[in-house]
């Protein structure tokens, strides 16, 4: 069963208020790139984690605010989107879930303020209806970008650093990843009038949940085939990120001077071979251990919500976040 | 007066971005003499001038830093996007906080024009004439003008 139907959510509801944040702007002609665009990557897929999230956390306060979660929904999913146009541009990348990503499709130029125009209009079209979102509530959530940036900094800045720390490795993934998903789970309670300690709660598992899911996603670039990743395996450290197998790896003899050895310049070879023994060694096992660590953490946080009716559905989003093999 | 406010918004704004993101505020093109010079018209208090200020220099920024992002090596590309989207995600919460909420409301269908326009081809000089004068459309609707009137002059500032 896939999550989205194990949430009883409906995906489908929330594709076309995608395309309509799209299709009802009277300044964007529906035949123009920017237009065509947009919605060619709503219609790419995506598994729409981020507007579940926010969904879920709404379940956790009164109901009838399903218009203005909705809004909400799209807004971050809108963020979230316009942050990985951005982000092929900088990775210089063909395609995106099987599509040709924006900037090949277009140019730099347009994806750019094509990604920005997406933020924007999302801001606007949420701000519409009897239950809009306030421009405070939106600007809030906006602001978010700039700790996206902070982990995208730490990334730039980290380049085949392989003095990076755990800690700074933890620090860059609560930006990258896991303060969005806490934050989705948070203003979706918020915006359904949960009290404070319940929302502060779903932040806190929200947050160990992003980490978790990260560590993950770390994990899987070493451990799963190429087809199933749809790009090279090893493909984080030959950009020159350091994810935690790899700061593990550092530690084990031999490997640890190797890895160390390893330039932007590097032959293929070198990151062929580096890559193999890393998804052979104790390192992936340890990294494990870390994505239980904040698994377990998350757990502690959904038991204390337990007894809510949504409560349960915690623990199925946990389930599949941390247990995901794509 | 002006030079004034522009230094210690500047400050200010500084002041809130962590050292990691090496963003440095600099005075270049962003016409915020112009804009200090126009808040200086209405009956506003220095807090307020200082974050209306703030919020379009944060914007202009924004603007300029995703002015030209192609043809270049791919880390200056790579800053100047993050800088760009860090500054305009920096607007949205300083304004916030600030309480701004109605230059919010005001502007959000401003920033969607511009960014539309900018990926059809307008330049950054024509998008940050136009948030200027959406600015200038907002004081004058929502502020009251020094005297009754648009006059030269100082304002009512608070102390600093």
């Amino acid at each position: 069963m896939k999550l989205h139907e194990a949430l009883s959510i409906d995906l489908a509801a929330i594709d076309a208020a995608m395309e309509s944040v799209v299709r009802t702007d009277p300044e964007l002609p529906i035949d123009s790139p920017v237009a065509q665009g947009v919605l060619r990557l709503i219609r790419s897929g995506g598994k729409r984690l981020r507007p579940m999230l926010v969904q879920i956390g709404g379940r956790f306060g009164a109901s009838g605010r399903e218009e203005r979660l909705m809004r909400i929904a799209v807004l971050l999913e809108f963020l979230h989107m316009a942050s990985l146009v951005h982000d092929d541009v900088i990775d210089d990348a063909d395609t995106r879930r099987g599509e040709t990503t924006l900037h090949r499709a277009t140019d730099i130029r347009t994806a750019v303020y094509a990604a920005n125009y997406m933020m924007a209009r999302a801001m606007e079209w949420a701000a519409q209806g009897d239950d809009g979102v306030e421009a405070e509530r939106s600007a809030n959530l906006l602001s978010l970008v700039t700790q996206l940036c902070m982990g995208e900094y730490d990334q730039l800045h980290g380049r085949f650093d392989f003095g990076m720390t755990i800690k700074q490795y933890l620090q860059k993934t609560r930006r990258k990843t896991a303060l969005l998903i806490a934050s989705c789970l948070q203003a979706g309670a918020l915006a359904a009038d949960a009290d404070k300690r319940t929302a502060d709660l779903l932040y806190e598992f929200g947050d160990a949940l992003g980490i978790a899911f990260q560590i993950q996603d770390d994990l899987l670039d070493f451990t799963q085939s190429a087809e199933k990743l749809g790009k090279p395996a090893g493909s984080d450290l030959r950009n020159g990120n350091v994810t935690a197998p790899v700061l593990y790896a550092l530690e084990l003899p031999g490997l640890g001077v190797d890895i160390r050895a390893l330039r932007p310049e590097s032959p293929e070879a070198a990151f062929r071979d580096i890559i193999a023994r890393i998804a052979a060694s104790d390192a992936i096992a340890r990294t494990e251990a870390l994505r239980a660590k904040y698994a377990d953490r998350a757990s502690r946080f959904a038991a204390r919500l337990a007894s809510h009716p949504t409560g349960p559905q915690l623990g199925i989003l946990l389930d599949t976040f941390v247990h995901r093999t794509s | 007066m002006t030079h004034r406010l522009i230094a210690d918004t500047i400050r200010l704004l500084q002041r809130g971005i962590p050292a990691e993101a090496g963003v440095t505020l600099e005075w270049t093109e962003a016409p915020l003499d112009e804009m200090a010079a126009l808040l200086q018209r209405f009956e506003l208090g220095r807090t307020r001038k200082t974050a209306i200020l703030g919020g379009f220099f944060l914007l202009c920024l924004s603007l300029q830093c995703h002015r030209e992002v192609a043809g270049i090596d791919n880390r200056t590309m790579t800053k100047r996007i993050l800088d760009g989207d860090f500054l305009q995600g920096y607007y949205f919460s300083f304004a916030a906080r600030a309480g701004e909420h109605a230059l919010l409301a005001y502007l959000t269908p401003a920033l969607k024009s511009i960014q539309l326009r900018l990926a059809q081809g307008d330049s950054v000089d024509t998008a940050i004439r136009t948030l200027f004068d959406r600015v200038a459309a907002f004081l004058r609707t929502e502020c009251q003008p020094i005297d009754g009137g648009l006059r030269g002059g100082g304002g009512s500032d608070e102390a600093a």
